[in-house]
């Protein structure tokens, strides 16, 4: 049984370190006094190994740190079947039976190996269409709108997915050849028939630090990037996912998940209570199975309290954002201007000003560096899933948080980006992008070997 | 502000300014050979040791349910196997300060240790008619259906062996099942580590490792160790204290938990000083800060022997004496203590 409730607190010193920074004047520092070698303000811890994503913000204390340590217990636990002495409700079908099993040390999950069955990564499906009040994709009669590809025993998976690799070949630029890996999905053992109609997406469980400062960008700051009509014409469009909010009964701006189509951290944590695990709240009280002949009918509903789901969100608020490393390295400098000047940028937005998120003064009013502008682009045919998300149409993304992005091997163990995994290095997530972002991908694809070099390791020094 | 904090807070502030003064420095900080030793013998001589020790014994309990399950009325035979499983369950314990690397990358912690143990679905397996193979637990069911506490509920009961006479014969075909899906677990994880991340690990700051330097490979040592004193007093201890809810005990069935915890800290002192019990002893870390500071060298080791004096002092079993709260407060103020030290003192001596 793993556990890390460490409980330290470093933000007095992070806050000093600051401010001796900005009197540097080596470039390190911005005119706002911003230092980008904390990518989380005052959230950042400074640490390098596997603990990278999964440590308490140092500026929490007192009843906030216990709070946080409760969240981090619960976001710990394994469901089991019900009826059970402590943690009953799994199910009855499901993804995972733990947020820590898909989110291994808070951090990114990967697409399964050859033969291995999926457990870091599912598959949203849905039917043409949205509804016309919440504008949420249409769900499968039976299904919904996520595979759930487990169950207890004795009931039985909705179905199960593979994913075969075809390798696909490149060149760059200076004729070096690069292969590619194409993703091709099989949905097998369905437990009823599925439409000829349906659609589907293939997700992996995304990093989760950080969250809170996302939460706490004001939508005003988002979408003064939006330019959804490209009327400035640079060929990046940028266009935020009006979600359903179920709190409000209303539509805001969507900032979390691969398509940006969830608002809050409390509704994404609750939906993936209900979703992933079958683990109903009072924010959700209704089974995921509800109504389809795989429900247990146990009537035990809510399996966990408003309280142990405010722990698990303020949780996955107030985890720290790691420091950047090698700043000062020449080629790291040199790849951070051409990060600039392919155009990554541009989507891949480095800093932002967090307005007041409420109850959470730790991620409130922070300089924050998690490249992203946390709105939706066209990133090619190659990447479509072709299942719409809201206003996020087949071929749009949510442009993805960077920060933190060079630790995933050590924390996680492998280096499988984009939204299915498919990538294999940080070299080839590049070279998948088209679409808004293909003449960037064209200006990394086409420069000289030590600048691609040089663009990968500040990727890694993120 | 206390001494130790203060200092700490000076350390740190060091770090801060060393990452963002304005002169250059190397990336890596110019220590290409420096702990290599201790990151080797901490690979080897610790993590490799203690895992093969568990691969080792998790195939002498193989043996024993086999044993039992052919003698199924043979009381001793049962005996045998539950002392089989705490002698398995030693190494493991033993082993909670370093579960970064293949335990999370290859998801083996959830596989070899979750918890609670999912009795009801144990209970439609054993009613169904599906033949209780390897390859059926192993493939078939989830990670709360395996491991150390599915095993430990089907053996004992009240923190002793049941009796032989209360199996069925489906109980006994899931429980030799179901050890071998451990000892497979077992084995794997032991392999992981010899086969390659633990010269990975060791050649921190070379290329091929993804360890960027030797710092932070010996910062992942010693936040191991703080971060298993932390769940031992905040969560292990605390859950199941603060409730005062004996469902929240791990290894409730065997009243196994007081050595899980003291285990735990040996896992601490043996990170520390770079050795396994069964081994032989390497260099560890314990060297490097008694070269920067001898007195903390000694503070540590006598406060790490007194956190396991502190647990011994809890009456056994732990789950009916979750009212013993002066000895479970002693326990964990003693924990926190070891927790401190690393915390506030030893990584600060590493850290820039």
């Amino acid at each position: 049984m793993v556990g890390i409730i460490c409980r330290y607190s470093y933000a007095v010193i992070l806050l000093v370190g600051a401010v001796v920074l900005s009197s540097c004047g080596d470039g390190l520092s911005e005119p706002d006094g911003g230092n980008f070698i904390l990518s989380g303000g005052a959230t950042t811890i400074l640490n390098a190994n596997s603990n990278a994503f999964s440590t308490p913000a140092p500026n929490l204390s007192g009843s906030q740190l216990d709070l946080h340590a409760k969240g981090d217990a619960e976001f710990e636990s394994k469901f089991v079947a019900a009826p059970a002495e402590v943690y009953g409700g799994l199910g009855p079908v499901f993804n995972s039976n733990s947020c820590v099993s898909c989110h291994v040390r808070d951090g990114r999950g990967r697409p399964p190996f050859v033969g291995e069955e999926a457990s870091q990564m599912l598959m949203r499906i849905s039917l043409p269409g949205s509804d016309p009040i919440t504008g949420e994709p249409l769900p499968v009669p039976g299904y919904g709108t996520q595979l759930f590809d487990k169950s207890i025993f004795g009931k039985r998976p909705q179905g199960k997915f593979r994913v075969d690799w075809a390798e696909i070949s490149g060149t760059y630029g200076d004729g070096t050849s690069y292969t590619l890996r194409k993703p091709l999905y099989a949905i097998t053992d369905a437990y009823r028939p599925m439409p000829s109609n349906m659609l589907y997406s293939p997700r992996v469980a995304p990093p989760v630090f950080g969250g809170g400062l996302l939460e706490a960008i004001p939508e005003s700051a988002i979408l003064a990037n939006a330019d959804p009509s490209d009327a400035n014409g640079d060929g990046i469009s940028g266009k935020a996912n009006y979600v359903w909010n179920v709190e409000q009964s209303s539509k805001s701006v969507g900032r979390f998940g691969w398509k940006a189509n969830t608002p809050t951290l409390l509704q994404q944590t609750a939906a993936a209570y209900r979703n992933d695990m079958g683990i109903t709240s009072p924010y959700f009280p209704v089974e995921s199975a509800f109504g389809s002949e795989q429900d247990d009918g146990h009537g035990d509903d809510p399996e966990i309290s408003m309280k142990t789901l405010e722990a698990v969100t303020f949780y996955v608020q107030t985890l720290a954002v790691p420091a950047r490393r090698n700043v000062r390295d020449e080629t790291v400098r040199r790849g951070e201007v051409l990060f600039a000047n392919l155009g990554c940028a541009s989507c891949h937005v480095p800093s932002f000003q967090t307005g007041v998120l409420t109850n959470v003064p730790e991620v409130s009013n922070q300089r924050i560096y998690p490249y992203t502008d946390l709105l939706l682009h066209d990133v090619g045919e190659e990447l479509a899933d072709r299942r719409p998300d809201f206003d996020a149409d087949g071929r749009e993304w949510r442009t993805p948080p960077l920060w933190g992005i060079g630790l995933t091997s050590i924390v996680n163990g492998h280096t499988f980006f984009l939204h299915d995994g498919r990538a294999r290095s940080l070299a080839e997530a590049i070279l998948w992008h088209g679409g808004e972002a293909e003449a960037a991908r064209e200006g990394f694809r086409t420069i000289a070997k030590e600048d691609r070099e040089a663009l990968i390791t500040f990727l890694e020094s993120l | 502000m206390t001494l130790q904090r203060l200092l700490s807070t000076l350390a740190l502030l060091a770090l801060v300014f060393g990452l963002t003064s304005c002169s250059e420095d190397s990336p890596t900080g110019g220590q290409e050979t420096e702990y290599e030793v201790y990151l080797n013998d901490f690979s080897f001589k610790v993590v490799v040791a203690t895992y093969n020790d568990m691969r080792q014994k998790g195939e002498v309990l193989d043996q024993a349910v086999e044993s039992f399950a052919a003698d199924p009325s043979n009381q001793s035979k049962l005996d045998a196997a539950c002392a089989a499983w705490r002698g398995m369950r030693e190494p493991w314990e033993a082993g909670e300060a370093f579960l970064f690397g293949p335990a999370e990358f290859l998801s083996l912690d959830p596989s070899i240790d979750s918890w609670p143990v999912d009795r009801q679905q144990l209970q439609d397996v054993l009613d169904s008619e599906f033949d209780l193979t390897p390859e059926f637990i192993a493939e078939g069911l989830g990670p709360a259906l395996r491991g150390f506490h599915t095993v430990e509920f089907l053996l004992f009961d009240n923190g002793s062996p049941r009796n032989v006479s209360t199996y069925t014969e489906r109980e006994r075909e899931y429980l030799v099942a179901v050890v071998q899906v451990l000892a497979d677990d077992a084995a794997r994880l032991a392999a992981a580590w010899e086969d390659g991340f633990a010269q990975e690990f060791a050649n921190a700051g070379k290329s091929g490792s993804r360890y960027r330097n030797q710092t932070d490979a010996v910062v992942e040592i010693i936040e191991g160790m703080s971060g298993i004193c932390d769940e031992v007093a905040n969560g292990k201890i605390a859950d199941p204290f603060d409730e005062v809810d004996t469902r929240l005990v791990e290894s409730q069935f065997s009243w196994n938990s007081l050595d899980d915890f003291t285990n735990n800290i040996r896992s601490v002192q043996n990170a520390y000083t770079g050795g396994y019990h069964n081994g032989d002893d390497g260099k560890g870390i314990d060297e490097l800060v008694a070269e920067k500071d001898a007195a903390l060298d000694a503070r540590l080791k006598s406060e790490i022997e007194a956190a396991i004096a502190a647990i011994g002092q809890i009456p056994a079993p732990f789950r009916d004496n979750l009212t013993a709260t002066a000895q479970i407060e002693a326990a964990q103020a003693a924990v926190l203590k070891v927790f401190n030290t690393i915390e506030n003192d030893v990584k600060p001596l590493f850290v820039n």
